[in-house]
């Protein structure tokens, strides 16, 4: 069984916020999904020695050349608030404050 | 047959307009909509804009591209330039893409008509869309079953001729299990052939985008259409020849592998299924094999603890500052955040998120994440050796029949219904859901045919084999005498 204090160590790392009543149903449920996933070790396969490192595992790096972006006002399309070509962030040291 | 090549003979010659096809269209998907919920968004303006370039072009005495003119849904986690894009989370509720996903963008080019964005579990974590922040996809077969999921909504339209195909992504079987659920074909490609830049990232060694389509036919000629190389993700190859040519109908001395022993569902419908199929292609003249997958069990564990440790990371991106849902009332940076997305995400991608962290914490990083990586190694070698001595696996989709809505099933049971789709994802093997009876509740059930990798033409042209013989119609299971 997990423990809820574990588990509110684990959603603060995850930054999720969890309410005592979420952290008992998480601790519930995740000990059933921990259980799960320790099945890995009824493995009857070998264990790799390897990490993912077989033959179609590539990655294609491409030229690290400057080219054209996206407009900057497409970009800020989605922010909540803008100042020219910044995105306005909420302000964090005052409470409640939302941009600027 | 009613299918892509029936629509494009309507507007080639000009007894339809593309215009009234598109309205027709339209018109199914905003009276149904609202009991199927296959769609988050109907783009009725972008259809109809589209609709008249085609007329256009027709008019002009053009020919038309094979997906021009052709409605078309996208699910909801694909970007659409100015259109919006949500991921099926109030995360994402108002979030308007910027830029088009490179997938979308092939669509686009042909003029496809877009009919909308479609439903689907909320970050594409769940198998029957019931996660969702817009509420559940019904199954156009019984509103009283799920459509599946993740791509429910895709799957629903699709089925329910609200869209003439449809673009999904799979990461455990997202499109495999919704075609299923719904009886059309679902086809997740090789990793690699279609580029996933600009789908929002669940598991990024799994994502896949993919075709549903009502026959094998629709789904080798869209495939062909989206499967090229794209440099802006970095693991493209995409796909050289085109699989719509090669869809011979011929299977002879076709090498068929079946895991009767490790791969049986608990289902006899489903099991009756497989059973059938497996006659229909001996009868073909496909050679039959008994294959060993004992390790497939694993492969569930493996997927799970990979791809929530990669959701986990994924999903760190959103946090409410630059973009999307965010809390008003918070006390600091660190409570900003972590309230935003206590109140963005629902509970089924905090439940991966938190279990993916937890997998990549220091203490069980070794024992969950690294293990799993050099399992899945294990498995990619072991399925390899497989593909040598037959063409196909041919297995159930869906160890289950279509659920009911509402069956409140554990997280962990649910995740279980993952274990015939999720080895392909492993391995990045293609594999389609081919559509193959139904119960005796008449819902669909499908059968999934799995080749060796970039080897979409032959599964395509098994699956157009098996419809072929088949005429597309469905045999009721139980009067097959195939044991249920």
């Amino acid at each position: 069984m997990v423990s809820v204090d574990k588990i509110k160590r684990i959603a603060n790392l995850a930054k999720i916020h969890i309410s005592e009543e979420e952290a008992n149903q998480l601790a519930e449920q995740m000990s059933s999904i921990i259980a799960f996933a320790d099945e890995i070790n009824n493995s009857s396969l070998p264990v790799s020695e390897e990490e993912l490192i077989n033959e179609y595992d590539r990655t294609e790096y491409r030229e690290d050349e400057v080219r054209p972006s996206s407009d900057i006002n497409d970009i800020l399309l989605n922010s909540g608030g803008t100042q020219g070509n910044f995105f306005m962030v909420k302000d964090t040291a005052k409470a409640g404050r939302r941009y600027g | 047959m009613v299918n892509i090549s029936y629509y494009k003979k309507l507007l080639d010659t000009k007894a339809l307009s593309c215009t009234e096809l598109t309205k027709a269209f339209l018109d199914s998907a905003e009276k149904e909509n609202p009991s199927l919920n296959a769609y988050i968004s109907i783009t009725k303006e972008e259809a109809l804009k589209t609709a008249a370039e085609v007329d256009e072009k027709i008019a002009r005495g053009e020919s038309l591209q094979p997906l021009e003119g052709i409605p078309v849904i996208i699910k909801d986690n694909i970007c659409t330039k100015g259109i919006r894009t949500t991921c099926a989370s109030k995360m994402l509720e108002n979030y308007v893409p910027f830029y088009d996903a490179t997938v979308w963008e092939h669509i686009k080019a042909q003029n496809s008509v877009l009919i909308g964005k479609g439903n689907m579990d909320e970050f594409a974590m769940g198998s029957t869309s019931e996660t969702s922040y817009f509420g559940i996809v019904k199954n156009p077969h019984n509103p009283e079953y799920v459509a599946g999921g993740s791509s429910g909504g895709v799957a629903a339209a699709v089925a329910g001729k609200l869209a003439a195909y449809g673009i999904g992504t799979d990461t455990g079987g997202s499109i495999r299990q919704p075609a299923s659920f719904c009886g059309i074909y679902g086809l997740k490609p090789t990793y690699g052939s279609v580029s996933r830049y600009g789908i929002v990232a669940y598991a990024s060694s799994f994502d896949q985008a993919g075709v549903l389509a009502s026959c094998a036919e629709d789904t080798a000629l869209v495939f062909d259409v989206i499967s090229k190389y794209d440099e802006r993700d970095m693991r493209s190859v995409g796909f050289k020849k085109s699989t719509y040519e090669s869809l011979s109908g011929s299977v002879k001395g076709l090498k068929i592998g079946i895991a009767t022993e490790d791969l049986m569902a608990s289902d006899e419908f489903v099991n009756s299924a497989v059973e059938n199929t497996i006659n229909v292609f001996k009868s073909m003249g496909a050679e039959v094999e008994e294959i060993k997958i004992p390790f497939i069990k694993e492969c569930l564990p493996v997927y799970y603890i990979l791809a929530c440790a990669e959701a986990s990371s994924n999903l760190g991106r959103f946090d409410g500052i630059r973009y999307g849902y965010h809390v008003e009332d918070y006390e600091d940076l660190n409570d900003m955040i972590s309230r935003t997305r206590s109140e963005g995400f629902g509970d089924e991608v905090k439940r991966r998120i938190i279990f993916g962290t937890y997998v990549l914490s220091s203490g069980y990083f070794d024992a969950y994440y690294k293990k799993a990586q050099r399992l899945r190694e294990s498995i990619i070698k072991e399925i390899d050796k497989i593909f040598k001595s037959c063409d196909i696996v041919l297995a159930p989709t869906v160890p289950v029949a279509p659920l009911k809505a509402g069956a409140n099933i554990s997280p962990v049971d649910l995740y279980r219904t993952d274990i015939c789709t999720c080895a392909a994802n492993i391995v990045g093997l293609p594999s389609i859901s081919v559509p193959a009876g139904f119960t005796d509740d008449n819902m669909p059930v499908g059968i999934q045919l799995i080749g060796g990798r970039f080897k979409e033409d032959v599964i395509l042209n098994a699956a157009y084999a098996f419809e072929k013989e088949t005429g597309g119609e469905y045999i009721k299971l139980s009067e097959m005498g195939c044991g249920v």
